[in-house]
Parts: C-alpha cells; sequence; structure tokens
C-alpha cells in the first residue's frame, strides 16, 4: 500500500509533512456515513486522500474538429507528434500543449522578463463573443493582450546616443518604439499628444477657467534632443560603423536595427468587418509599453489620467489574427504571424536590457 | 504569459483547490486547501488549509460566471446584472433577412427603417420590446411589441432557431447580440399573434417600409401592456 502525505491538523510551519500509512477498510466500516475512500478514519491527523477522486474535467463537443485542426498543425510542423501522448489523446489538452511550445520557441523567458501578456488560440475572437454552436475550425483566431502595462525611462539611453550624435536619440527611440508599435500598442510622446490634444477640444472655457492651465505644455512632451529628425538606415548604419562595437550608444542602435528588422516581417491579415464590429463598444488595447523620457514628463502624466479609464469596458485584443484552421496556408500565415510578433517582443526585450537604469519583471519575488 | 487554448465547447480543468466544510448542528466553517502534486509521483494531496473568505468566494464566483465586473455603464444601458442586461438602442435602418420558404422571403436582403428597440439579455434567452419615443425609457414607459417575427408578442421572447447566439453577457456584447437578432432569418409568426396595427398587415407594413429612408412609423406599433419596470422583472415570473 503507498503512503498518504498527510498533516497535521494543527499544522506549524517547523512541523515537517508527515507521509502516513491509511488503515486498512475493514468490513464494519461499511456501514459508516463517509466513504472510507474519501474521509480518512481516525482521531487525529489523517487527511482526505485524494487518490480515486478525479483531477481532471474534460468536455469534449469538438472534438473532431480539434482533431483536424490538430492534424493541420503537425503537417505544417508546427505541432509536435510527440505531445500527442503527452496529451493522453486528448486535442484540447494537445493544442494546448503544441501553443505552449511554440511560445516558448519564441522568446517566452525574455519576453516575460519585460511585459505581462496572454495569449490565447480559440475559436472565438474573444471569451464573450462565445457561441454554442461547435466550430469546425474554419474560423478561428490567435490573439495577444496585455494583462498592466510594462515600462521604461528612455533618458538615460537618449543620454547616451546624444553623446554620439544629435540626432541619434530620436532614431533611437523611434527605430525601439515604432518597432514594437508595428505589432502591439505603444504608448509614447504620441499618444500624450493625442491625449491632451483631446482635452484642449473638449475643455469648456466657461465651465471651468482653470482647467487650459492644469493642461502640460504641449512643447514639453518631447525633450529637445527628441525633437532632432531621425537618421535614415544607410546614415545610420555608417555612422556604426565609426562607433567602436563595446560603445553603450552603438549596442543600443545595433539592437534597435534588429528589432526594426524583426517587425518588418511581420504582417498583421485584415480584421473582418463583422469581427471588428463585435469590439466596436470595446476600450482599446492595453498598451504593453509605456515609455517616457524623463521620470514625472508629460507622457507619465497623461498615461495617469488615461490609465484610469483604460479598463472601463473590455480592452479589445491586439494583434487579434483571424485565420482558417481547416487552411494550412492560412494556419501557417498567422502562426508566422504570432511568431513574428512574439519574435518582435524578444528583440524589444534585447533593447531594453541595454537601456541603463532599465530593470526586467523579477518573477521569483512575485512567488508567494 | 498566460497561454490559453479555447476549441467549442472543449475543456480541460484541472482540480486546483478543494473546499471543506466543518459543521456541528448549528455552525459551520469552511477552509479551502490547494491540491498539491505528490513529490513521489502519487495522487496529489491537501495542502494546509486557509479558512475561507469573502476575496475566495468573489474569485470563485468570478470563474463561475456569475459576476459583473466593474464598468462604467453607457448611456443605453437600462439593467445590468449577472444574469441580465437590458438596453436600448435608436432608431436604424437594417437589412433584414426572411427564411426563404416564409411569405416574406421577397422582402428578404431588403433595408428598412427600424423602431428604436429595448432588448433583454437573460441568460441565452433575449427578448425586444419597440418603443414610441427616441428617448431613453423610464420604469413606467410603456413598452411596444417589436413587430418581427420570431417574437413572441406576451414577453418579447424571441425565437432563436439558428441564430449564432453571442456566448457572453458583458457590456460589449450588446452589438454582438444586435447584429445576431437583425442577421438571421426571420421566419414564422407567433401563432395568431397581431404584430402591428398597419391596415395590411405584418407584411404590408415592412412592404410600404422596404428601401424607405424614413423614420419606422411608429403609430402603427402595439401596446405591449407591458411597462420597462414590468419587462425587466418578467424574468422572475
Amino acid at each position: 500500500m503507498s503512503t498518504v502525505p498527510a498533516m497535521f491538523s494543527n499544522s506549524d510551519e517547523s512541523a515537517p509533512t508527515l507521509h502516513l500509512r491509511p488503515k486498512p477498510v475493514l468490513d464494519q466500516d461499511a456501514g459508516r456515513a463517509c466513504p472510507p475512500w474519501l474521509i480518512a478514519r481516525g482521531r487525529s491527523f489523517e487527511m482526505p486522500r485524494l487518490d480515486q477522486v478525479p483531477i481532471h474535467h474534460c468536455s469534449f463537443g469538438s472534438d473532431a474538429a480539434a482533431a483536424r485542426f490538430a492534424c493541420v498543425l503537425i503537417e505544417l510542423g508546427i505541432a509536435n507528434p510527440s505531445d500527442w501522448k503527452r496529451s493522453a489523446a486528448e486535442p484540447a489538452r494537445f493544442l494546448q500543449h503544441t501553443l505552449d511550445r511554440f511560445i516558448r520557441e519564441h522568446g517566452e523567458k525574455e519576453i516575460d522578463g519585460a511585459f505581462e501578456l496572454s495569449v490565447t488560440l480559440s475559436t472565438d475572437p474573444h471569451e464573450w463573443c462565445e457561441t454554442d454552436d461547435e466550430p469546425d475550425g474554419s474560423q478561428m483566431f490567435l490573439s495577444v493582450e496585455a494583462h498592466s502595462c510594462g515600462f521604461v525611462n528612455l533618458g538615460p539611453a537618449l543620454a547616451l546616443c546624444e553623446k554620439a550624435h544629435p540626432r541619434l536619440p530620436a532614431t533611437f527611440a523611434r527605430l525601439l518604439l515604432n518597432g514594437i508599435g508595428s505589432c502591439f500598442r505603444v504608448y509614447d510622446d504620441r499618444d500624450a499628444e493625442e491625449h491632451f490634444s483631446f482635452l484642449e477640444e473638449s475643455d469648456d472655457p466657461t465651465e471651468d477657467a482653470e482647467a487650459p492651465s492644469a493642461l502640460p505644455d504641449r512643447d514639453s512632451i518631447l525633450p529637445p534632443c527628441m525633437k532632432a529628425r531621425s537618421l535614415g538606415l544607410r546614415r545610420l548604419r555608417s555612422l556604426l560603423s565609426g562607433m567602436a562595437p563595446k560603445d553603450p550608444a552603438a549596442r543600443l542602435l545595433k539592437a534597435a536595427i534588429e528589432l526594426q528588422r524583426v517587425s518588418h516581417e511581420v504582417h498583421l491579415p485584415p480584421i473582418p468587418e463583422a469581427v471588428r464590429e463585435l469590439f466596436c463598444d470595446c476600450n482599446p488595447p492595453v498598451p504593453v509599453l509605456l515609455a517616457i523620457y524623463q521620470v514625472g514628463d508629460a507622457i507619465e502624466a497623461s498615461f495617469d489620467d488615461e490609465r484610469q479609464s483604460m479598463l472601463e469596458m473590455t480592452p479589445e485584443p491586439w494583434p487579434l489574427i483571424p485565420f482558417n484552421g481547416t487552411d494550412p496556408a492560412s494556419t501557417l500565415q498567422a502562426f508566422r504571424c504570432l511568431g513574428g510578433a512574439l519574435d518582435t517582443l524578444a528583440a524589444a526585450r534585447c533593447v531594453l536590457d541595454l537601456v541603463p537604469g532599465w530593470e526586467p519583471i523579477n518573477r521569483e519575488e512575485e512567488r508567494p | 504569459m498566460t497561454k490559453t487554448t479555447h476549441f467549442g465547447s472543449n475543456r480541460l480543468f484541472g482540480l486546483s483547490k478543494a473546499v471543506l466544510v466543518y459543521s456541528d448542528a448549528q455552525e459551520a466553517f469552511a477552509t479551502v486547501h490547494e491540491a498539491k502534486p505528490s513529490p513521489d509521483g502519487g495522487p496529489p494531496y491537501l495542502d494546509a488549509g486557509q479558512p475561507l473568505t469573502v476575496d475566495f468566494l468573489k474569485q470563485l464566483a468570478n470563474a463561475l460566471g456569475r459576476t459583473t465586473p466593474c464598468e462604467i455603464l453607457p448611456r443605453n444601458i437600462l439593467v445590468y446584472t449577472p444574469d441580465m442586461l437590458v438596453w436600448w438602442c435608436r432608431r436604424q435602418h437594417r437589412v433584414m433577412f426572411y427564411g426563404g420558404s416564409s411569405d416574406g422571403r421577397t422582402l428578404s436582403g431588403k433595408v428598412f427603417p427600424q423602431p428604436p428597440l429595448v432588448f433583454k439579455v437573460c441568460g441565452s434567452e433575449l427578448s425586444v420590446r419597440a418603443l414610441t419615443e427616441e428617448r431613453r425609457p423610464r420604469p413606467d414607459t410603456t413598452l411596444m411589441v417589436a413587430p418581427y417575427w420570431n417574437c413572441d408578442r406576451r414577453g418579447g421572447q424571441v425565437c432563436q432557431g439558428s441564430m449564432r447566439v453571442p456566448g457572453g453577457l458583458c457590456l460589449a456584447a450588446r452589438q454582438a447580440w444586435e447584429n445576431a437578432f437583425f442577421q438571421s432569418e426571420f421566419t414564422h409568426a407567433a401563432l395568431g399573434a397581431q404584430l402591428t396595427t398597419h391596415p395590411e398587415g405584418f407584411l404590408g407594413l415592412w412592404r410600404d417600409l422596404t428601401g424607405s429612408g424614413g423614420e419606422f412609423p411608429v403609430e402603427f406599433l402595439i401596446n405591449s401592456g407591458e411597462s420597462l419596470r414590468s419587462f425587466v422583472h418578467a424574468r422572475e415570473a
């Protein structure tokens, strides 16, 4: 008979976990009210055992379609046939293993250090759009949502770049922000600009005479070094060739160029009008990153103002990649998009690692 | 990173927690225990218990879908609870579809003006009423019978047939419900139910309105005998 882990009924932290042997079930126990396999008997420290309690519950209304989709993923090399055994031949679990593996192979660890995301593979564009119909897999979605907004103060990086060339700060910042922004929502000076414009336009001077002066000066959104024009890629490469490879500014810019290269390979497919309509009452997506140029600057103030209403309505997922799971070409394109989007974030993480003062999210600290 | 897959009704739930309830004849208390994997690969065991808290119950209710997120209500929301969403919408023009074998088939796929409407979603059931005025109804506002086939005149409940029913009951799903209503085929009238006072009846009403750029003639609506208050409370009957 195997041992059963149990605990003292009044355990304290110093008490070790006990492994007790359950008492054999005797004939005279059969008449007792509680099932002998569920509630252990005895006077003291025996605890409920779970050796006959089902630890998983599955529902499988769409198994056939899910299995067909799993075959498509295997044919495309996206799924690994070895996962089938691990999944106990359950298509739902197989799809979960496949998504886990796919994300792991696209920089999950690096991304987790900088961003708080969830990735979903679903037959519905969002959990609240679920229908009662069993899907055939012809309409599927890969989507990403940010749980909360990452953060970076680019000020110290801009200072490094400015020492090398007056146009490098803007070049670096735009490469970074546009690179991530091509696939995800980033909150930066342009959002602050837009927000302050909106506040100015909606301001009614008859209601509150002091309101306009409460708004930050629009000119202060960008630091002076960001007002220069960005360098073109050719000019930038030529400038970098003259810099020492270990120069911190050169390393920042090379990482940003790589980010731009990776992000340019992602081409998000259009979202069908009917799906777009579903999100017309949603809030915009939660940004994956807030980028400021100085602690307490106008961008941070604008974000603080906007974030209060960011979750008023359900935020839209972004990117949202629709595809036909019965069509290998469509499926391949969708997973390539997701892979490219994740690679973009992993490349962004490489840039952030080089920004002085930026610190990765410490997941160990978050665990109890 | 959270990774989720969802394929239709396929779900995979893993045992995560157990609630143990202790009671004597008068009182009870409960503890929550995490199910931990056994280090030797055997069956999982229950970790030390924590007293059951209101926070835990809220999380549980949330996971079971019995909660309403804290949201600012848009102006057209009338009722929003974990079980019910009621809203109204202004006059609009919408394409309507009729079943191919129904008397309305010649009207199918054409654009028609619509009256202001009140929608009620209760679980997965949809009910619709019409309004004579384009303004937010008050609790005592009299609701009119929605002039549509597949709608029960008595309670406004929609016979959904093959309608693609949105699964959620959140604010953002309003548009999906309205679309589901108008994008499915109207196939039949409720037996013996008068839906309009138009002299030529239901088909005459919509035939007159085919392609009309004007407003829906609310004078042809029929009083349902129900106020907004009774429409909302009807679920409890």
